[in-house]
């Protein structure tokens, strides 16, 4: 089955005072048709630079794509120009952010906004009318009508989110990217949307990639996931198989320090010393080694490869079998 | 042994500008907080847990009610007595970064406290109970010379622990203490919590959205829902065999890691968003979104009873349902 989007050796820097650093890091992956994809880690770890990347938004000329392909359908966007990006984005692949008022202009009625972005990429001002009403409609919006002559500041927070996806999926886009899109909001909104996005996925076969540090959130929508730290993907694999055998110290340390919601007894928490570096001032050799319980002198020096190992792919010269932690 | 903190029908009102409404973020609350014990308070934005919190410390006045710290009624005492409150009730709150003065090391945030409580004796005194704290809450000495944007999240938050704790309180009110911090950071500062609470005896209010940290620290767990407590009980009752339709929603909703368990389980949202506080529904406000609503619950506000031992809710069909087991089919 061809991807519907291909990633390979991708990196990235910020261009700082004193130079170039690298802040997405060799990073490859792929993401098939329909498929869920999680993209996990914490602050620092780049996974936000590497969608942008992805999304030829990386804020430029600050933030520049060294090296890679981002392979889209079957052409490279990193080689192609900004106008064949601009016609993908919002089109072929589109992008739901953690705070919805990133994607709404607050002085816009909500219509307006969906139905622009449906005739910037040609649909005729009639259909685009019908088709609002329909995406409004599509994402649980009650009384879509009404809604679409609303302003955004009439909706809450939850509603909101339910028209930018509207927004992303007008074009019924084949890889949805979702940025933490469900981080500012309450539990049981944050149910309300995954059920959304998991509908939707169903109906329209979209692929999602789900940017996330909520690991429960990972083990609710993804059937794989990725994690990063300090620009590097660090371990990728099936969800089920990574969170019952991680191949990582660091994803099983991030495991490890979540108490669980019932059933279990209560124990101490799995406790990762320090704090994640940011990419741009990593350690050497291994950026996790100063935090790893399973440090050998190698790590100080040489950042291991992602190798495939029995469940998963992972970046780390120690194998599970021979960790003492 | 008499609980050291205690509030009764605790409510807090607030005018809406413009509108001439009221918003009650508190509706009457009431619970006691036992010497030694950790009770939790969960609940989503706008349920008025921080609120609580901050008239617990008495940060703010309540419009009613009755807040007594150790057996002394402490809900309008004013001046000294009042600073004598705050000295002996200490808030944590969520943003680290926000909450220290940028422009002070670590030390001078901590000497400052000292001073202002007269605590510690002198100069030489104060610099030593500086190091004291920074080796309670895991700092190395060399932090003290610190500014607040030269330390990472989980740093800044212990030395937010380590001001409170600098007082010598008898109770810590702990507002989303980890909530801002990463998750590899958030463990330790909850390991950190745990430990001083034994060695210094500390009786905590943990307040927090994050039903899995309640369980994982909480004796006890307040459950709250627009302005009231639908559910109170011991934390293992209340987060594994709720008696309120709200806090069952509510553990639902959070996604477990263990993919295993979440494939397996059919996901049923609540229905609706949490109704405008400043004017919240007839009877049980949980009444719009709730799957076991009944006519009763449109009309009467149900009393917060307790339908277990030690175990108390808000709901009559969980009321009719436990007096009357066999009237139910479930």
């Amino acid at each position: 089955m061809t991807p519907v989007l291909s990633v390979r050796g991708l990196t990235t820097v910020l261009h700082l005072a004193d130079g170039p650093v690298e802040v997405v890091k060799d990073v490859s992956f792929e993401i098939g048709e329909g498929e869920t994809v999680a993209l996990v880690g914490e602050s620092g770890s780049g996974k936000s630079m590497t969608m942008l990347s992805v999304m030829g938004l990386h804020p430029q000329p600050t933030a520049e794509i060294v090296r890679g392909e981002v392979v889209l359908g079957d052409v490279d966007l990193v080689g192609a120009d900004e106008r064949y990006r601009r016609s993908v984005r919002g089109s072929a692949m589109a992008m739901v952010y953690q705070d919805p008022m990133t994607s709404l202009n607050p002085l816009m009625r909500i219509g307006a906004q969906i139905e622009e972005v449906l005739t910037a990429h040609g649909t005729p001002r009639r259909t685009a009318e019908q088709r609002v009403l329909e995406v409004l409609a599509d994402v649980g919006i009650p009384q879509p009508a009404r809604a679409a002559r609303a302003f955004p500041h009439e909706f809450s927070g939850g509603m909101r989110q339910r028209v930018v996806i509207a927004m992303a999926i007008a074009l019924r886009p084949a890889l949805l990217i979702a940025d933490e899109p469900t981080t500012a909001l309450d539990v049981t909104i944050q149910q309300q949307i995954i059920a959304l996005v998991r509908r939707l996925q169903a109906e329209t076969g979209t692929a999602v990639m789900w940017i996330t540090h909520d690991l429960g959130v990972v083990a609710r929508v993804a059937s794989r996931l990725l994690v990063m730290y300090a620009g590097h993907l660090v371990e990728t694999g099936p969800t089920r198989g990574v969170f019952a055998q991680p191949e990582h110290p660091y994803t099983a340390g991030l495991i490890g320090a979540i108490p669980p919601v019932r059933g279990a007894e209560r124990a101490p928490l799995r406790q990762i010393p320090g704090a994640p570096p940011d990419a741009a001032h990593a350690p050497a050799g291994c950026p996790f080694h100063p935090r790893c319980p399973e440090a050998v002198q190698r790590c100080e020096q040489d950042m291991p490869p992602l190798t495939q190992r029995e469940v998963s792919a992972a970046a780390c010269w120690v194998p599970p079998s021979e960790w003492v932690a | 042994m008499a609980p050291i903190l205690r509030v009764e029908d605790l409510v807090k009102v607030y005018p809406v500008r413009g509108t001439g409404q009221e918003l009650r973020a508190v509706a009457g609350v009431s619970f006691s907080l036992g010497r030694g014990e950790t009770l939790g308070i969960v609940g989503e934005s706008g349920c008025g847990k921080s609120t609580t919190g901050r008239l617990l410390v008495r940060l703010e006045e309540p419009t009613e009610g009755r807040i007594e710290l150790d057996g002394e009624d402490i809900t309008r005492i004013r001046g000294r007595a009042l600073r004598e409150v705050h000295r002996r009730v200490q808030l944590v709150f969520q943003d680290p970064f926000a909450a220290l003065n940028p422009r002070l090391t670590v030390a001078q945030t901590l000497d400052e406290v000292l001073r202002v409580y007269d605590l510690a004796g002198d100069k030489a005194g104060r610099r030593r109970r500086v190091q004291e704290l920074l080796g309670m809450v895991g700092l190395r000495s060399g932090f003290a010379d610190r500014y607040p944007h030269q330390m990472s999240g989980g740093q800044c938050q212990r030395v937010g622990i380590a001001r409170a704790l600098a007082v010598e309180p008898q109770v810590v009110v702990l507002d989303e203490p980890v909530s801002a911090l990463d998750v590899s950071v958030q463990s330790e500062v909850m390991n950190l919590l745990t430990r001083l609470r034994e060695e210094l005896g500390l009786s905590y209010v943990f307040i927090s959205h994050d039903l899995g940290m309640v369980r994982h620290i909480s004796d006890r767990i307040v459950v709250m829902y627009l302005g009231r407590v639908v559910e109170l009980g011991p934390w293992r009752a209340v987060s594994d065999d709720p008696l309120h339709p709200y806090t069952r929603a509510l553990q639902e909703a959070v996604p477990v890691a263990d993919p295993g368990i979440e494939a397996a389980r059919e996901i049923e949202p609540l229905r609706g968003e949490v109704p405008d506080p400043a004017d919240p529904p007839a009877g049980c406000v949980f009444h719009p979104r709730c799957p076991l609503v009944e006519d009763v619950c449109t009309t009467v506000d149900p009393e917060l009873a307790e339908l277990l031992p030690e175990h108390q809710a808000a709901c009559h069909v969980a009321a009719r349902r436990l007096q009357h087991p066999s009237a139910v089919g479930t």
